[in-house]
């Protein structure tokens, strides 16, 4: 049976309401600030209505919403001219250093995750979105290959090099991490 | 365990998927690996990032404003004159015109272009009778002679005993009594109105060829035979009309992916 427009937009919203959350932090997550992220999202939602009508129902409708949620955000990254260049991410031969993010460990778990925020934002655009949608959504790997459209080796991959950049900006920083953690720490001493 | 080993085991041990063996071994390694308690953190606090940020009510109110705003404009917009179903109706319907049309086009066009060659020409008509009733009154010794008369009377007059004798045209008399072959009134010798054996084949070919028409198909299987013939003369269009669709269709496709 035909559905008029007015109930289509009435099904959708029932359908992204309990996954609106989901579409807004993995936009964070790409975006870095909830102001872009918010306007991502909303971009997100609009352009998977406009193909709502379109969308299959034997596919699953979170995958192919992660998936217009991701690729609204590398639109947005591509007009904001975002080039992080790390190289050195995509070359192999990284090793972890053996003490490793010592000084991430010693922070509270609200500066972790400021440090983490900020180390997120540095990774390029398509390593981004791996690690955030199976490791900050918590996806499946093949749902998060579907998503993206590639491969679940080539997801793999990308996961696992985000986590060593992300692991090794963490230990670049770790000292400025760790003065800041004392610092903090010996500020609530003299209160 | 090996930092690789400890690898594997990460996502299970941040997700809750590890067997109690499996997550025993885990504890027990982290507990005296630096490294690997740093990266257990990192993906410990990954999944956890966003669990203090609130959602924006902001963003709640708007998305749903946008997309109720834009079902209003599609609706405002496309009506039901310009919904996928109806111009898929307008296109099946408009297809389907074209292939009854063209059918019966060209089977009309056929049929009278099989008539127009089957059916002897008014001057065929008169001379097959003609001919007809030569072939019947001749006995078949006189074929020689009117093979003669047809090469004109000039040959006629060569073939005949007086030979030597020029004779640039018989009198009628004359030429009725050497075998009634040339009439009186006409002494072109190009044309002569005597029937060959060629002649009398090729109208009996054509009076077989106009008996054809009781051989042709009837029913449905004139019908498949005429939008063959309609198909082979327009398959070009189509396929071309055919690209065309897909090429719009593609466009708009790209156009809509979010």
């Amino acid at each position: 049976m035909a559905q008029s427009k007015q109930q289509l937009a009435d099904r959708f919203e029932a359908l992204v309401a309990p996954l609106e959350r989901k579409v807004y932090y993995t936009c964070l997550g790409m975006m870095g600030n909830p102001e872009d992220a918010q306007d991502a999202a909303q971009d997100a939602l609009l352009n998977a209505f406009r193909g709502f009508s379109r969308f299959r129902e034997d596919a699953r409708f979170s995958t192919w919403l992660y998936q217009i949620a991701v690729n609204a955000c590398l639109d947005a990254l591509r007009k904001r001219k975002e080039t992080i260049s790390l190289d050195w991410l995509r070359e192999d031969g990284f090793d972890l250093p053996d003490d490793g993010p010592d000084a991430y460990l010693q922070l509270e778990e609200k500066e972790r995750k400021q440090a983490l925020k900020a180390a997120i934002a540095q990774l390029p655009a398509d390593f981004r979105a791996a690690m955030v949608l199976v490791d900050l959504q918590g996806l499946a790997y093949q749902e998060a290959a579907d998503a993206l459209g590639i491969p679940i080796g080539t997801l793999r991959s990308r996961v696992s090099r985000a986590r060593q950049g992300i692991m090794k900006i963490l230990s670049a920083d770790g000292e400025l991490f760790l003065k800041q953690s004392r610092h903090n720490g010996e500020r609530r001493e003299e209160q | 365990m090996t930092h690789e080993q400890m690898d594997t085991l990460l996502d299970g041990l941040v997700r809750g998927e590890l067997n109690p063996q499996q997550q025993k071994e885990a504890q027990a390694h982290l507990e005296n690996c630096p490294v690997c308690q740093a990266k257990f953190t990192v993906l410990n606090d990954s999944v956890q990032l966003f669990d203090d940020e609130e959602l924006p009510p902001a963003f709640q109110q708007n998305w749903r404003q946008a997309v109720q705003a834009e079902a209003r404009k599609e609706e405002r917009q496309g009506g039901v004159l310009l919904s996928p179903r109806f111009t898929r109706l307008v296109a099946l319907a408009a297809t389907l015109l074209v292939l009854v049309g063209g059918t019966w086009a060209a089977g009309n066009s056929r049929r009278q272009a099989a008539q127009s060659m089957a059916m002897p020409s008014q001057a065929d008509q008169m001379a097959l009778p003609q001919a007809a009733l030569r072939m019947a009154e001749q006995p078949e010794a006189d074929s020689m002679m009117s093979m003669d008369a047809a090469q004109g009377p000039a040959a006629m007059a060569k073939s005949a005993p007086e030979a030597d004798i020029p004779l640039a045209a018989p009198a009628p008399q004359e030429a009725q009594i050497q075998g009634e072959a040339v009439q009186p009134a006409s002494l072109e010798p190009t044309k002569p109105e005597v029937a060959t054996k060629e002649q009398v084949e090729a109208d009996k070919q054509g009076a077989e060829s106009y008996d054809l028409k009781a051989q042709q198909p009837e029913g449905l299987a004139l019908v498949l035979s005429d939008l063959l013939t309609f198909l082979r003369v327009a398959w070009p269009y189509f396929a071309g009309l055919a690209a065309l669709a897909l090429i719009v269709r593609l466009l708009n496709k790209r156009r809509k992916q979010p």
